[in-house]
């Protein structure tokens, strides 16, 4: 598994333990707004990764151009 | 001997002559297709073999033919049939005639073929392989393999020119959400005998950049539907079951999986299926987040609200236990103060006593102080009038006493006698030396005053 898709699948599971937090009331009020606003934040990290152009990405790949077998 | 001899011709016209006569009819034959080519005016040459049932050394082989005529019907109807080609390595039954040429030698000539042999001895093939991957312990392993939750980065496996390629990968990049993904080909060979070792290979090339993809798609748009026999392949089946990143497949055929779809994490019909799956996990991770995100603001605010209730339950039990503890203590107070009044007044009671008595008691000592005082002050006043009477009775005396003494002291006494005193400037004079010459003196004597001047005088004689 490669780090970006792990990511996605760790920061979900980070949103959804917030989630836990907050729905079973183990979370002190004080605490709330911290933790809602780490959840955004994830969330905003999670649709990036549906929609942005990683960079770091984009560049791999152009440099594996001319791999591959012949057809 | 020479005329009991004949010909080449001769004999092989015998041979031909009694072939004819002891296979009069067709057979019916099962042999494996080793060889297989279609020359340039449509007839088919091929070589059958049969192997030993115990491993590959070949126990008969023999040429066949299908002319022209028949093999434009034969193939066709082979091919719908079993999906598969008329090629080597496939077992057939077929309808042949043994035949001799003088010049061409032993030869079959095949009339008609029977797909249903081939499809069953494929299946059994199949099912063979299929056999030896469960037996290895690997034809599980590529399916149980997770896929990811987000397949963002794509290895595709296929032809440059299939006609699937295109699609697939406008669908990913074009696709209505606008979602990202990253997709590189890996350009194989989809048909033929080459095929299977060509995706082994790109399989390989993608293997060296597995810490970068999320899953491999296999796919091959388009094509003959009979150009599947390498993906029934051993060893492509082999290599997929232990990828380590999960395959997809979208080889493009509507009939009997492949034992590629078999092994695959995720079989799919056609290449567009494979994109749509792909995008589908996008929109379900998509959903997922959204979901997520009305969650959040869901808890959050039901927490806020649970805890705004408490408070106002709070506010609501602490109004009236607050005046019921402002009443108590305000009862208390009261009491308190009743006490404190009475317990004053009996203080100020008790100590105006104490100080009424002591009053009485200073004024009492006091009193007896000023008589003992004053007796004191009496006393000592008499004894100091004894003190001064005594004292002035003793000066008293004292003075008669001077009186008496002065009376030989008095100068006119002493004058009388005839002492004098001379005066210079009002001074009684002792020493002649500070009288200047012609200084005037003046003598006191007991019967007046002799004035005179001074003149020489040596008073060391």
């Amino acid at each position: 598994m490669n780090k970006k898709s792990l990511s996605y699948t760790k920061a979900v599971a980070a949103i959804e333990e917030i989630l836990q937090q907050i729905e079973t009331g183990e979370l002190d009020v004080d605490e709330l707004a911290d933790k809602v606003k780490k959840a955004s934040e994830l969330l905003k990290v999670c649709k990036d990764k549906l929609f942005q152009t990683e960079k770091e990405i984009a560049k791999i790949l152009k440099e594996m151009e001319g791999e591959g077998g012949e057809e | 001997m020479e005329n009991q001899s004949v010909s080449l011709y001769q004999l092989l016209g015998q041979v031909k002559q009694s072939l004819k006569i002891g296979l009069p009819s067709a057979f019916w034959v099962v042999a494996e297709i080793s060889e297989l080519k279609v020359n340039y005016n449509g007839h088919c040459y091929l070589e059958l073999i049969e192997k030993e049932s115990t491993g590959e050394s070949i126990k008969a082989k023999a040429r066949a033919t299908i002319w022209a005529s028949a093999y434009r019907m034969i193939r066709p109807y082979f091919e719908t049939s079993t999906h598969t080609t008329l090629a080597a390595g496939i077992k057939v039954l077929i309808k042949v005639t043994a035949e001799f040429h003088e010049l061409y030698g032993f030869s079959l000539n095949i009339t008609d073929i029977e797909p249903s042999y081939t499809v069953g001895e494929m299946a059994r093939q199949k099912q063979e392989i299929i056999n030896r991957l469960v037996s290895e312990g690997v034809f599980d392993m590529n399916k149980s393999l997770p896929l990811p939750d987000l397949p963002r980065r794509i290895a595709v496996i296929s032809s440059r020119t299939a006609a699937g390629l295109g699609d697939f990968m406008d669908q990913l990049t074009r696709n209505a959400f606008g979602y990202r993904f990253y997709v590189k080909l890996f350009p194989a060979v989809m048909q033929g005998e080459e095929a299977e070792q060509s995706i082994i290979a790109a399989l390989d090339t993608v293997f060296k950049y597995e810490w970068f993809f999320d899953v491999v798609v296999i796919i091959r748009g388009g094509g003959a539907q009979s150009e599947l026999n390498c993906f029934n392949g051993y060893w492509l089946a082999y290599h997929i079951c232990q990828f380590p990143l999960p395959v997809l497949t979208g080889i493009g055929h509507e009939q009997d999986e492949t034992i590629a779809d078999l092994v695959a994490n995720t079989r799919l019909k056609t290449p567009t299926a494979v994109a749509e799956f792909l995008i589908g996990s996008f929109r379900q991770a998509d959903e997922n987040i959204n979901e997520l995100s009305v969650t959040l603001t869901d808890v959050a605010t039901a927490l806020v609200e649970k805890h705004k209730q408490r408070l106002s339950r709070f506010m609501l039990i602490l109004r009236p236990a607050v005046r019921k503890c402002l009443a108590e203590v305000a009862g208390n107070l009261n009491l308190l103060s009743i006490r404190v009044n009475g317990s004053v007044r009996r203080m100020i009671l008790r100590e105006s006593g104490v100080i009424t008595r002591r009053g009485d008691r200073l004024n009492r000592l006091s009193k007896e102080f000023m008589i003992l005082a004053s007796h004191r002050v009496t006393m000592k006043s008499q004894r100091i009038r004894e003190i001064i009477l005594k004292f002035l009775e003793h000066k008293t005396h004292s003075l008669e006493m001077l009186e008496r003494k002065s009376i030989y002291l008095d100068p006119f006494l002493i004058l009388k006698r005839g002492y004098s005193v001379t005066y210079y400037n009002g001074k009684a004079l002792k020493d002649p030396e500070t009288v200047p010459e012609n200084g005037d003196l003046s003598t006191r004597l007991a019967g007046g005053i002799l004035k005179s001047k001074r003149t020489q005088s040596k008073y060391n004689e």
